[in-house]
């Protein structure tokens, strides 16, 4: 296990949001303006990475009964720590993302990290897992609002570039007009452009996932085994 | 031995947590207006947000920042408007206090059906076929009980197919109002006791036909009303609290018995 590989994994071969398919739910609810989407995107990064962290660290005094319960009671108090974070520092971003923020407790892909790798791996790996599968869903989360609100109201970096110019994290201003928003397709700003949205996402990913195994097969087993070397 | 390890890692788990977490609140700790609290325990608690703000929560908070009057919860009514304004430091204003009413009389077996409907108990449902009621009169009350339903104060019945408001539970939020898909639901000023229980707009040979109790505007009300109270305008009858003096003359001489003497 190296960086780089597990980079690749996170962001692409093992997306937590287009090849595991968790996390959904916040992740078509919230993705209307780059500011909530870069907001959600690092707030999950954070709780994983830490969470992860101490999963592994305690994975072998874990009783696998209840393992469940304690990754639940894990989750919960770093969601808790990064929620009363963001309503001290981003109120604006607590109030936008709203209830999104104490689901992150049931969000699967924070438990399916600790279930199906902290609990097998050293703090490490599961520290870089954290981070990388983190910015998985950062990425996936930041393509959505870009073509939410490109195609929805015309707009870019609603928030978040007013949010870099006057470093202030208000959250309000309309980012970059690029063109009038009375010619958007308001529907994709609704919570159906959401599910559209994410639907052709995960077509274009299958898609790319299934030609880029293709292109594997032909090129024959030795680069396979090369990759594997790496 | 087991559980007790179990018992003994999520309980070592939840103190090292709730050690972390007791830390964190300090740390992030905000400021919560002390005001805020203090208003919300004047108020009523339903969330019937007839102040049209989300909840009771949100209009005290409303309230602590100065963006709301004092006096808009009728819930609570003038006594918890005193309290708030004392609280705010400022005057309270009067709350006139609003009951809803429901000016329809035609339930079953007076107001002729259109047909027998058995779909889903919902205003809305029933309103889907023809002529926006199952009742030949297209101004009555459906009685499917929508705003049964939507009172969070027992205030509202059906009596025979007719929803009928009891003054002495409603506290005038307007949660009936919003709900009923025909606007049949109004709030009148509590001290009005008279009103006239029909809303039918058609022409008096036509209501004969289809409603044994609907207003024909005959005039007569408005002839016998001693304030100039009640006027008969699109051909049916209607009072203005302003005016009305409570008489009840008009409730004697309708000869259909349209117009109720409301209790208490």
């Amino acid at each position: 296990m190296n960086f780089k590989r597990q980079l690749k994994e996170g962001v692409i071969t093992n997306n937590p949001i287009l090849v595991q398919q968790l996390g959904m739910c916040a992740t078509m609810a919230i993705t209307t303006s780059l500011f909530n989407g870069v907001g959600m995107g690092l707030s999950v990064l954070i709780i994983l990475t830490c969470c992860n962290v101490v999963v592994s660290a305690v994975r072998r005094f874990i009783p696998d009964q209840i393992r469940l319960a304690i990754f639940v009671v894990i989750i919960a108090g770093f969601v808790t720590i990064v929620d009363l974070l963001l309503q001290a520092y981003i109120p604006a971003l607590s109030e936008s993302l709203g209830v999104f923020i104490p689901l992150i407790v049931v969000n699967c892909i924070i438990i399916g990290r600790a279930e199906a790798f902290c609990q097998k791996n050293p703090v490490g790996p599961s520290f870089v897992d954290g981070i990388t599968q983190g910015l998985g869903y950062t990425v996936v989360l930041i393509v959505m609002c870009v073509i939410r609100e490109f195609l929805g109201s015309g707009r870019f970096g609603g928030g978040l570039i007013d949010a870099v110019k006057g470093f202030t994290l208000d959250g309000t201003g309309s980012g970059i007009q690029l063109f009038n928003a009375e010619y958007g397709a308001s529907i994709l700003t609704l919570p159906v452009g959401g599910f559209l949205t994410l639907g052709f996402i995960f077509a274009a990913m299958q898609a790319a996932l299934k030609k880029a195994a293709k292109n594997k097969a032909e090129r024959g087993d030795d680069e396979e085994e090369e990759e594997e070397d790496e | 031995m087991s559980v007790l390890y179990a018992v003994l890692v999520l309980g070592a788990l939840g103190a090292v947590f709730g050690a972390l977490l007791a830390v964190a609140a300090k740390i992030f700790h905000v400021e919560v207006d002390p005001k805020q609290a203090a208003v919300r325990e004047c108020l009523a608690g339903a969330n019937c947000g007839g102040c049209g703000y989300p909840g009771c929560d949100g209009y005290a908070a409303a309230v602590a920042k100065g963006e709301a009057p004092c006096n808009k919860c009728v819930a609570s009514g003038p006594e918890a408007a005193a309290r708030i304004a004392e609280i705010m430091g400022v005057a309270a204003g009067d709350t006139e206090k609003m009951v809803a009413f429901v000016p329809c009389s035609g339930c079953t077996g007076v107001a002729e059906p259109r047909f027998n409907y058995t779909g889903p108990e919902d205003c809305r449902a029933a309103m889907l076929f023809g002529g926006k009621s199952s009742k030949l009169c297209t101004f009555a009350c459906i009685g499917m009980g929508n705003c049964v339903k939507a009172c969070k104060f027992d205030a509202m019945h059906l009596v025979n197919g007719v929803a009928q408001v009891d003054r002495s539970k409603c506290v005038g939020c307007g949660a009936c109002v919003d709900t009923c898909p025909k606007d049949i639901v109004k709030l009148i000023p509590e001290k009005q006791k008279i009103m006239v229980g029909c809303r039918n707009q058609d022409k008096g040979g036509q209501v004969m036909k289809i409603c044994q109790v609907g207003c024909i505007g005959c005039m007569k009300c408005q002839r016998e009303c001693p304030a100039d109270a009640i006027h008969v305008v699109d051909n049916v009858a209607s009072i203005d609290p302003e005016k009305c003096i409570q008489c009840g003359t008009c409730v004697q001489v309708c000869p259909r018995g349209i117009i109720h003497q409301l209790e208490p």
